[in-house]
C-alpha cells in the first residue's frame, strides 16, 4: 500500500510558497475554517466508522503531525531544556496554543502540560468530553521523536473558562 | 422573607445557607429541610470543595485536583495551571535557562521577569570574569612551568658546575683544593671529636718510565685506573682525592695509626692484584702510600691552625711516602705527626714500613 498511496504526508505535499500562492490572501485562515475542516472530517468518519475509531484515526493523524512538526521546527534540540523552549516558541508563533509545562522529569520520561488558547478546542462549549485526541497524538509524535521512546499522551483535564486550557500528562508506555 | 406562619421562607433559608458557607470559619452541614431542596446539595458540595481548594492555594498548594465545572472552576485551573507552570519555570531558570519569562500575574511578572534578566546578566558577567580568570591562570600556569623548567636547568647546570669545579676532570675524584676543604673539615672534626683519623699520600710507582713507555694517553689511563680500584675499596667515610700528577691523598676516617695503614694497605694490594691492560698485555702497576695518624688525644694539637695542622699532616705523609720509594716501593710507610709541628718539613727520623717486593725497580718515581 505504501508505495501506492496518494495522502502520504510530506511538507512539501501541502506547498511552500504561499507568497506564490496566495498573493493576495496570506497563509493565514480563520481558526473557524481549520475547525469547519476538522469537525466535519470527525462528523463525516464517525457516521461511517463510529466514534472510537475516529478517535483513533485523529490520534494517529495527531501522531504524524507532530512528528512532523517535530521535523521541521525541532530537530536542532539537543536537551529538553532546548526542546520545550522550541515547542512553546513554536506553538505560540504559529498560533497553535500557549504551551505551558509543569513537569519535565527526564529521568522518569514523564511529563505534565496545559495548552492554552488551543487551536483545536479553545471557546468550544463545556462538556464533559475529552475532545483533544488530535492534541493528544500530536505530543506524541514530539515526544517520540524527540526520546525515541513510545510514548502515551492522555488529556487529564480540559475545561471551560471562556479560554479553554487543555492539561496533558504524558509518559513511557507500558 | 418570612412566611405568614412567621417561618423563614426555603428562599431564605437557602440564602442564608449559602451565606454561611462562604463567609463561616466552619462550614455548615446541610440540613435535612435544605437537603430536601432540589439542586442543595451539588451547591453544597462544590461550595465546601471550593473552600477546600481556595484553602489550599491560600497554603502554596496547587497539586489538589480541581474536579468542579464552570466558568469558576476554570478560573481556579488557569490559576492552579500558572502557578504550575512558574513552579517549573523557577526550576527551569535554577537550572541555567534564563530565557524563561512569565507572562502572567501582572505586576509580579515583570519583576520577575527583570530579576531573572539581572540574573542572567550578573552570571554572564561571572561567567565571562570566570574565563578571564581561567585564562590568567593557564598563563601563570604556563608562565610558572616555564620559569620551573629553567630553574630545573639551570640547577643541573650548577650541579654539573658544582662537580666540575669539585672533581678532577680525569679521574671524578675529589681535585686538591675541594679535598682539602674535605679534610679540613674532617681533621676539625675529629680533633673536637676527639675521634683518630689518618691522612695518607699515593704515588704510582716508576709512572715516569710507564709514561715515556706507552704514551700519556695510557698514563691517563693509569691514572684512572688506579683511581678506580683504589676508591673500591675505601670505607664509606674515607675520601680519596688527585693531589696532582700521579699522586693521591686520601682521609681514612674514624681510624688510628693501624686501622690507617690497614686501610691503606688495602688500597695499595688492590691495585696490585689488578694489572692494567696496555696494547692488550696485562702490565702490573703498584704504589707508595705514606700514612700519618692525627692522634686526638694530643694536647698540643688542640690549638693549632687547622690548616697548618693540614699542612704538617699532608708533609708528614709526604715524608713517609718518600721513605717508601726509598725503602723500595710497592709498600705503605707509616710515621706518626712529629711532636713539634714547626719542623714538619724535615725527613722524620723513625718510620714503621710495611713492604712488599719492588716489581719495576730503577725506573724512576
Amino acid at each position: 500500500m505504501d508505495g501506492n498511496r496518494k495522502y502520504k504526508f510530506s511538507w512539501d505535499v501541502i506547498g511552500a510558497d504561499m507568497a506564490d500562492a496566495r498573493p493576495s490572501l496570506g497563509d493565514s485562515t480563520l481558526v473557524a475554517v481549520y475547525r469547519l475542516l476538522q469537525f466535519t472530517m470527525r462528523d463525516v468518519i464517525e457516521q461511517r466508522y463510529g466514534t472510537e475509531v475516529t478517535d483513533e484515526l485523529f490520534r494517529a493523524a495527531g501522531v504524524v503531525a507532530g512528528k512532523a512538526f517535530f521535523e521541521k521546527f525541532c530537530s536542532e534540540a539537543k536537551t529538553l531544556q532546548e526542546l520545550t523552549r522550541q515547542v512553546q516558541e513554536k506553538f505560540r508563533e504559529l498560533g497553535i496554543g500557549i504551551v505551558r509545562f509543569e513537569i519535565t522529569d527526564a529521568e522518569k520520561n514523564y511529563f505534565q502540560l496545559t495548552v492554552d488558547e488551543d487551536l483545536d478546542c479553545s471557546g468550544l462549549p463545556d462538556s464533559s468530553d475529552q475532545i483533544c485526541i488530535y492534541d493528544e497524538g500530536f505530543i506524541k509524535g514530539i515526544l517520540d521523536s524527540f526520546t525515541g521512546f513510545d510514548f502515551k499522551v492522555n488529556e487529564v483535564d480540559c475545561w471551560c473558562s471562556g479560554a479553554r486550557t487543555c492539561r496533558f500528562n504524558a509518559q513511557v508506555a507500558g | 422573607m418570612t412566611d405568614s406562619d412567621g417561618s423563614n421562607s426555603v428562599e431564605s433559608v437557602v440564602a442564608g445557607h449559602v451565606k454561611r458557607l462562604l463567609h463561616d470559619a466552619k462550614p455548615p452541614d446541610l440540613s435535612a429541610e435544605l437537603d430536601a431542596v432540589e439542586g442543595m446539595k451539588d451547591v453544597q458540595e462544590y461550595l465546601l470543595e471550593l473552600r477546600f481548594l481556595l484553602e489550599d492555594y491560600a497554603k502554596g498548594n496547587f497539586s489538589r485536583p480541581i474536579k468542579l465545572r464552570g466558568v469558576v472552576a476554570g478560573r481556579l485551573k488557569a490559576f492552579q495551571a500558572n502557578m504550575n507552570h512558574l513552579t517549573w519555570q523557577i526550576s527551569q531558570i535554577a537550572a541555567g535557562d534564563f530565557t524563561q519569562r512569565v507572562e502572567f500575574l501582572g505586576e509580579f511578572s515583570s519583576s520577575f521577569n527583570s530579576m531573572v534578566v539581572q540574573l542572567d546578566e550578573a552570571l554572564t558577567e561571572l561567567r565571562k570574569k570566570e574565563e578571564e580568570l581561567t585564562s590568567l591562570t593557564k598563563m601563570l600556569e604556563f608562565e610558572v612551568e616555564q620559569r620551573g623548567a629553567a630553574l630545573n636547568r639551570l640547577r643541573v647546570s650548577e650541579a654539573k658546575f658544582k662537580y666540575l669545579a669539585d672533581h678532577d676532570p680525569l679521574t671524578g675524584a675529589l681535585n686538591r683544593r675541594s679535598f682539602m676543604q674535605f679534610a679540613e673539615a674532617s681533621l676539625d672534626r675529629s680533633r673536637n671529636e676527639g675521634v683518630h683519623c689518618c691522612l695518607a699520600l699515593l704515588d704510582i710507582d716508576y709512572f715516569k718510565r710507564f709514561n715515556d713507555t706507552f704514551g700519556h694517553l695510557e698514563g691517563d689511563n693509569a691514572i684512572r685506573h688506579v683511581t678506580e680500584f683504589g676508591r673500591n675499596v675505601l670505607r664509606s667515610d674515607d675520601c680519596m682525592g688527585r693531589y696532582g700528577g700521579e699522586e693521591f691523598i686520601f682521609i681514612f676516617s674514624n681510624a688510628d695509626g693501624d686501622q690507617g695503614v690497614a686501610a691503606a694497605e688495602r688500597v695499595r694490594k688492590t691495585i696490585a692484584e689488578h694489572p692494567i691492560t696496555v696494547n692488550d698485555r696485562p702490565r702490573r702497576l703498584t704504589v707508595s702510600i705514606g700514612v700519618v695518624h692525627i692522634d686526638p688525644q694530643r694536647n698540643d694539637l688542640r690549638g693549632v691552625d687547622i690548616q697548618r695542622l693540614l699542612q704538617a699532616a699532608t708533609a708528614s705523609a709526604d715524608l713517609a711516602l718518600y721513605g717508601a720509594k726509598e725503602n723500595g716501593r710497592n709498600q705503605t710507610r707509616f710515621q706518626p705527626l712529629p711532636e713539634d709541628l714547626s719542623v714538619f718539613v724535615n725527613p722524620p727520623s723513625h718510620t714503621t714500613v710495611v713492604q712488599e717486593k719492588s716489581p719495576m725497580e730503577g725506573t724512576g718515581s
